[in-house]
Parts: structure tokens; sequence; C-alpha cells
């Protein structure tokens, strides 16, 4: 009906007109996509002329929120580290037996000789250390101040071959002497041939005088020796303490005993 | 003065590093033999210094070991006159046998001669003549530089 109101030429027109737009629907597609390489480049180009002029500002303002980003990284570093330094010194105290107290010291610096294993530590007679103090870190028996001095003090590692501790088989409460043996054991000696140690027992200190404090860990058996002839036997022994990574370490000063 | 300074420097740094000294080399010692070997003259200061350093750390022993520091000094000054100690085969015998003396000194004195502690007395005596080399080289840029 709408048809037949309508003139015959403007009827043909619409008819050529939408045929041709239907056909040309892919035609148009395919420019878009060729087209829109340059409408993008046309379009970034005004935007860069639009924010060239707050490029210095933006620049300043990029260098301020790296800057930003940085004192953040070394704030959340310096906390980490804090965190750490808490965590370790809050056991290093739990290690320190009930009665006595401690001063938490850090180990800087170590020995160049490798015959003696010693550390030097940034705590020393100002701060209440001794000769004799007992050190320890979290996991156990580090070794005993030999050399003191004001601000400083040496102490000779567990490992160091002078080094003498009285030791006990936790389980079956058998005694030795744990001698240092200058590398990276120790060695539990004059146990009877028929010692009850065998790999894998825990020794402790015996308390049997000097300036240890009986029950600290002193490390772990890995290998038992006899010798039935001599009516002897020996326990190497790893240490408990951890005298690689020695960073911060307890002090048990003599005196509080 | 300069290189033995240097090599003193870093002899205490790598022990701050690596926690074994065993595995360190002693540049001490190799310090001392090229600054020796190359001003015979000074033998007593540098000698005195290396020791004194090491010393420095030392429980025990402080004269012996002060002692094989100038024994070292001096036996480099005195082969130097009639050798060739800027011969890198010269110095490195030097230091092989410098290494050998202190550190077999220092187990003699501790008395300490089981298996695994000479086997590890090997390795820092080896280990010392192989930090020479590179040690030669860092003094010889740093000579040209200068």
């Amino acid at each position: 009906m709408f048809a037949r109101h309508l003139p015959r030429a403007r009827l043909v027109s619409l008819l050529v007109v939408g045929g041709s737009l239907a056909f040309l629907e892919p035609l148009r597609h395919s420019a878009l996509a060729v087209l829109r390489l340059p409408f993008v480049l046309a379009k970034t180009g005004v935007a860069i002329l639009v924010e060239l002029p707050r490029l210095p500002s933006l620049a300043r303002e990029n260098a301020g929120l790296t800057a930003q980003l940085l004192q953040r990284q070394v704030e959340e570093a310096q906390l980490r580290e804090a965190l750490r330094h808490a965590e370790q010194t809050g056991r290093l105290l739990e290690a320190a037996p009930p009665h006595r107290r401690g001063t938490v010291a850090r180990v800087i610096g170590r020995s160049t000789i490798p015959t003696q294993q010693t550390v030097l530590l940034d705590r020393g007679e100002r701060q209440g250390l001794g000769r004799e103090s007992v050190i320890l870190d979290a996991f156990g028996l580090v070794g005993r101040v030999t050399e003191l001095h004001a601000t400083t003090a040496l102490v000779t590692l567990l490992t160091d071959p002078e080094s003498r501790v009285a030791g006990l088989v936790e389980r079956s409460r058998e005694t030795g002497l744990l001698v240092g043996r200058g590398r990276g054991r120790c060695e539990l000696l004059y146990l009877d041939a028929d010692a009850d140690v065998q790999a894998g027992d825990r020794i402790v200190t015996a308390g049997l005088g000097g300036p240890f404090p009986k029950g600290m860990p002193l490390g772990t058996v890995i290998q038992v020796t006899r010798d039935e002839q001599v009516g002897a036997a020996w326990a190497s022994v790893v240490p408990a303490a951890q005298l690689g990574r020695l960073e911060e370490v307890l002090c048990l000063s003599p005196d509080a005993s | 003065m300069g290189l033995l300074i240097t090599c003193l420097l870093l002899h205490t740094v790598m022990v701050q590093l690596i926690p074994w000294p065993w595995w360190v080399p002693d540049l001490t010692l190799v310090g001392l033999v090229l600054a020796v070997g190359r001003s015979p003259r000074q033998w007593l200061i540098y000698s005195a210094i290396a020791g004194l350093w090491t010393v420095l750390w030392a429980v025990r022993f402080h004269a012996p070991l002060l002692a094989g520091y100038l024994a070292v000094g001096w036996t480099v000054q005195a082969l130097g006159r009639r050798w060739d100690a800027a011969d890198p085969k010269v110095q490195m015998g030097l230091v092989g046998w410098a290494a050998a003396l202190i550190t077999v000194g220092s187990l003699w004195l501790h008395d300490l001669w089981s298996v695994p502690v000479v086997g590890l007395a090997g390795a820092h005596v080896a280990m010392t003549c192989a930090a020479l080399p590179p040690v030669r080289r860092l003094a010889g840029r740093r000579q040209v530089v200068g």
C-alpha cells in the first residue's frame, strides 16, 4: 500500500540504494579496517599535540612517583630487616637460661686464620661482657669470649682446635669432652668403648665447671668410632649453632650466673 | 703499599663472605709477596703490616704468626736479589712456598694432623697459589692506571 503511493522512480531509487548499501557493507568493513591505522595515528597525533604542553609537569610527576616508590621500597626493606632482627632477638632471648640475663651482640668480623676460628663482636667490656662470657645463637652454643676489649670481643668458636666443652649425650646421659677440630666439626672424646651413643643423638652442655650452664644444645652426633683395643670411643658432632651464618648472638655474662 | 693494603682488605672482605677460612685464599700473603717483590727494601714494613693485620684476629700464637710473616718477607727480598722477583714463575713459587710455610706452621702449632684438615690445608695452599694471577693482573692494571 505504501509502495502504491510512491512514484515508481523513487521506489526504484530506494531499491537501488538499499541494494547497493547491502552490497557495500563488506566494502565498508574493509575500508574501515584499512582506515583504522591512519585514524589511530591521527588521533594519537592530536592527543600528543594536546598533551604536549603538559609533558614537563608529567615528567615531574613521574619523577616524584618514582622517588616515592623507591622510598617505599627502602622503607619496606628496612621494616622487613627490623622484623627479622626482632624475631631473631626474640629467639635468642628465648634460648637463654631463665636465670641468666643476656646481651645481644652483632658479629662484625671473622678470623682470616683457618686454624684459629674466631669471630669479632660489636660489644665489649663497656657493654657488660666479660672474659669467658658464653655466646649463643638461636640454635645452640657458639663459643666463649677469649679476648675482651672495651667495645669489642673475640669469641672462640666451638670448632676452634682449642675449644673444650664438657658435653652430655641427652638421651643416655653419657659424658665426654667436646673438642673443636679446626673445621666444621667437633669430636666428643673420652667416651668408653661401649658408651651408649649413636648417630642422631643430641649433645648438650654437661655443666661440669667452666662458664657453660647445663643443658645448652651443642650439636648432633653424625658418626661414632669405637676402638675396643684402647677401650675408648669418640663421636663426630655437627654443631647445633649455625656457625657459618652468624649475625646476631646472645652473650651471657659470667657475672650474671 | 697500596697493593698490600688492597689485598689485606680484600682478604678480610672475602673471609666475611665465605665463613670457612680454609676456603678463602690467603690474599694477605699474596699481597706481601708481590709488594716485597716490587720494593724489596720495604720488606720489614710490609711484613710487619701483614703480620700485625693477621695477628689482629688471632687469640693465641701471636709471636709465631708475626715471625712467620717476617720470615716470608725476608726470604722474598733475599731471593729477589738473586732471581727476578717480577717473574710470574718465581712469584708463584714464592707464594706456594710461603703459603705452605704459614699453613704447615699453623698445623704444627695446633697439632692438627687429621686427614680432613691436611686436605683442607692443601686446598687452601692451592687456592692461594691460584689467586696470584688475578691479583697480578689487578696490580698491573692499577699500575698502568696510576
